[in-house]
């Protein structure tokens, strides 16, 4: 039978670890970015997948390090050399991209956690000439990427569904990513126009990781015909 | 039968009481974890026999060891699927091809027709991958600019994926 000593040594030693509380305190602001990171990973592991090798690309060079945004911007922005994924399946070129802003068709502008657009509207925005956000119609896939430690806030999910709704009719494949759940939301995501819930989207979860990959490769392929 | 010679509430006082003693941040953020409660479905017998009971939701607090298992979840969020995020990021970045531009000293300008030409190098090795801390729009500059993801050992943590599950363990009381 275990005593209370028991437990105070099971919780001494995970709290004392080095992946314990010294961690928690390393990590803690930028446990969110962390987990776009995966999400963004898992994007180039699904282009991987299609047989297309992604290559990683800075806005103003070649990127070591390969540069995340620490929060929502520019496309064209060379405030740093913030990173993103180009790639080309079947003649068509696509951009991935993390923290960026699209304007919706209402004329307000967006943020997408991790997203997958169109190769030529990217460049295009980043064209001294005609530098902009990218519009709507150029995005193809979106997620919002959520980490938390309990349970998610329901009003992610309604704030998401807003955003998507702004995005137009090109956008092929969305969804909300968390390492998290809610039941209620789940059910909130189940009509047919609704993002696609990736609840406990996680390296512990690798059928759901299955899942998410495999959506973006089944999505990319009828959209390229390859 | 309990199989702890301790009850769910003293189990959860001394899970609550050592995380505050190390970090009071994490243990607000695992006491707002359990405070959201969870929803139930309760269900009220009809007056009229011939009509089904009325079944509604109702949130309701946590039992001390729902509770329990509700902070060992958030610390393995913490403590596993952190790290394990960094760990599989890393391997798919990996994997990836650096894009080197060919151009030389030559501005290239970036147009919708064409692509720019790179050269793709360090396909399989390690990139070192960064969040910015101070974004763009930020006024006052302090502390570090950016924060250097590192990979951890899977060694470590496989550890700490081993102590949350001993500690989930400990904390559960109904018999299965």
């Amino acid at each position: 039978m275990a005593t209370l000593q028991d437990l105070e040594n099971a919780i001494d030693a995970l709290l004392n670890h080095p992946l314990g509380v010294g961690q928690y305190q390393l990590v803690q602001t930028v446990e969110e970015k962390a987990y776009e990171a995966y999400v963004f990973g898992l994007c180039l592991r699904a282009v991987r997948e299609l047989g297309v090798t992604p290559v990683l690309r800075g806005n103003t060079g070649t990127p070591t390090p390969f540069i995340f945004r620490g929060a929502p911007g520019q496309i064209h922005s060379r405030g740093r050399n913030y990173g993103y994924a180009e790639f080309t399946l079947n003649g068509y070129d696509f951009e991935i991209q993390a923290g960026v802003e699209f304007k919706g068709t209402s004329g307000m502008t967006h943020e997408l956690d991790v997203c997958i657009m169109r190769g030529p509207d990217a460049r295009t925005c980043r064209n001294p000439q005609s530098l902009d956000d990218p519009a709507s119609a150029s995005l193809i896939c979106g997620w919002e990427c959520k980490f938390y430690a309990g349970n998610l806030d329901k009003g992610l999910g309604r704030a998401f569904v807003g955003l998507i709704d702004d995005m137009g009719s090109n956008l092929r494949l969305s969804g909300m990513c968390s390492n998290s759940s809610h039941p209620q939301l789940r059910k909130y995501f189940q009509p047919d126009r609704r993002p696609y819930p990736h609840f406990r989207l996680t390296p512990l979860e690798t059928s759901n990781e299955d899942i998410f990959v495999n959506q973006i490769k089944g999505e990319l392929k009828k959209m390229t015909g390859a | 039968m309990s199989r702890n010679s301790y009850t769910s509430q003293q189990a959860l006082d001394l899970l609550m009481s050592k995380l505050r003693a190390q970090n009071d941040l994490l243990a607000r953020n695992i006491q707002a974890a359990i405070d959201v409660g969870k929803d139930v479905s309760e269900e009220e017998p009809s007056n009229d026999r011939r009509k089904k009971p009325r079944v509604y939701r109702r949130t309701v607090r946590f039992s001390h060891e729902e509770a329990l298992q509700v902070a060992v979840s958030a610390l393995q969020a913490y403590f596993v699927e952190q790290p394990l995020f960094i760990d599989e990021a890393s391997d798919n970045f990996a994997k990836a091809a650096l894009g080197r531009p060919t151009h030389g000293l030559n501005k290239w300008v970036p147009s919708g027709d064409e692509r720019e030409p790179v050269v793709l190098e360090q396909q399989g090795n390690e990139k070192q991958l960064e969040i910015e801390l101070h974004t763009e729009t930020k006024v006052t500059r302090e502390g570090d600019e950016i924060f250097a993801l590192k990979r951890l050992s899977r060694q470590s943590i496989e550890e700490q994926r081993q102590q949350i599950n001993h500690l989930r363990a400990l904390t559960t009381f109904s018999e299965e």
